[in-house]
């Protein structure tokens, strides 16, 4: 009978997790993020709003 | 035991490690959370006419509040504003600014509008979303200057804060999105019927650069999909493109291109077609598309003339496709 080369495969990647202990890393699925706050220092050149900024582009946008 | 975050905002469905960022610098996975880097650290707030957007339907000659914090998920490389788009996060030195001194600021500067713009404001997404809500619920009005690349459910979760929006249509071919801008279009298109189907005001920008997709089939079939699926009263910018980032080897777009782009969506149907980023005055004013009178003259970003009346025609009193007042 011939060999499956899949199932053969898979059955020496189940030993090799089996004693070595790796694991499928798990994997959580996120549409929104968590506002990640943190403190900045404030910068030496400021506008009027208190911002450093990049110029405003003379292109559109 | 590592956790994997994969980010569902935008099409791009990053997979991240720990400490890994997603393909728009901005959020990044902390132990196994998906975290937003920069909210409430715009690199960019500034006072625009609303002309600049640009927006020609939408409280002509008034000024808005423009803000961006750094990152985008798509990298264009003909970006204008890659200094910013395309950094990493600790690129700019800036300070923490609530969304609700966000809305403070615009009411102190006589905003009545506020913009989401310069870099991609559906990736900076929770802050976008907040400024909006806040801004909103103080009676202020919210647009987007965005390319739409966003998946469907939380662009619908933002779209009632959201009165008006330019959104770019970058070109009309997978290829050019893929090759040029590192994304698809397909969710492009969908974006923009979303907009319009949730009764915001929408009008699309298409940045003509030459050899790219500035064929005349290109821009038969875009102006033809948006006659079609976003109604010929949807206005249309054609904006020149300049030598930036990684296209600095092609040369500005001709006017020539420009006003025949014009012409080929007009030949389409569309009523309201302008060419930006340079300054044609003919082409950058408003007529009414029922009696052909001048209804809206301008220079550059300035108004010389607006004769819309009530959101109507003066002559024809049909009403004219925009936000007036």
């Amino acid at each position: 009978m011939a060999i499956n080369r899949r199932k053969f495969l898979s059955s020496i990647l189940a030993v090799v997790v089996a004693k070595y202990g790796i694991k499928k890393p798990s994997l959580v699925r996120q549409t929104y993020a968590i506002p990640l706050l943190h403190k900045k220092k404030l910068p030496k050149n400021k506008n009027n709003f208190g911002l450093s900024q990049t110029k405003s582009s003379p292109w559109a946008g | 035991m590592t956790t994997l975050v994969k980010c569902e905002l935008c099409p791009r469905y990053c997979v991240l490690e720990n400490g890994q960022k997603g393909e728009c610098r901005i959020r990044v996975n902390i132990d196994g959370k998906l975290y937003a880097v920069t909210y409430g650290y715009p690199c960019s707030i500034h006072i625009d006419p609303v002309e600049k957007k640009p927006l020609y339907h939408f409280l002509p000659g008034t000024p808005i509040l423009s803000l961006a914090t750094v990152g985008c998920n798509l990298h264009c490389k003909n970006c204008q504003n890659w200094e910013i788009s395309q950094a990493e996060p600790y690129q700019y030195e800036t300070e923490f600014i609530a969304p609700e001194k966000i809305t403070a600021l615009a009411i102190q500067y006589k905003s009545h509008s506020i913009a989401y713009t310069y870099t991609e404001p559906l990736a900076y997404y929770e802050y976008t979303y907040e400024c909006c809500k806040i801004s909103a619920g103080k009676g202020l009005k919210n647009v987007l200057v965005t390319a739409g690349y966003i998946n469907e459910e939380p662009y619908k979760r933002l779209l009632p804060f959201v009165h008006s929006a330019n959104i770019d249509l970058k070109g009309f071919s997978e290829e050019f999105y893929r090759t040029v801008c590192d994304g698809s279009l397909k969710p492009v298109l969908k974006t923009l019927e979303l907009t319009k189907n949730a009764g915001v005001e929408l009008e699309v920008t298409n940045l003509v650069i030459p050899t790219l997709n500035d064929k005349d089939e290109d821009l038969q079939q875009l102006s033809a999909w948006i006659a079609k699926n976003l109604g010929k009263d949807t206005p249309l910018h054609f904006s020149q493109f300049y030598p930036r980032y990684k296209m600095t080897h092609l040369f500005p777009t001709p006017l020539e291109t420009l006003l025949k782009a014009r012409q080929i969506a007009q030949n389409e149907g569309l009523q309201f077609v302008y060419i930006g980023n340079i300054i044609h005055r003919e082409s950058s004013n408003t007529y009414c598309p029922f009696c052909k009178i001048l209804l809206i003259e301008r220079y550059g970003y300035n108004i010389l003339q607006n004769n819309i009346s009530n959101g109507k025609c003066p002559k024809c009193n049909k009403e004219i496709y925009g936000i007036w007042q």
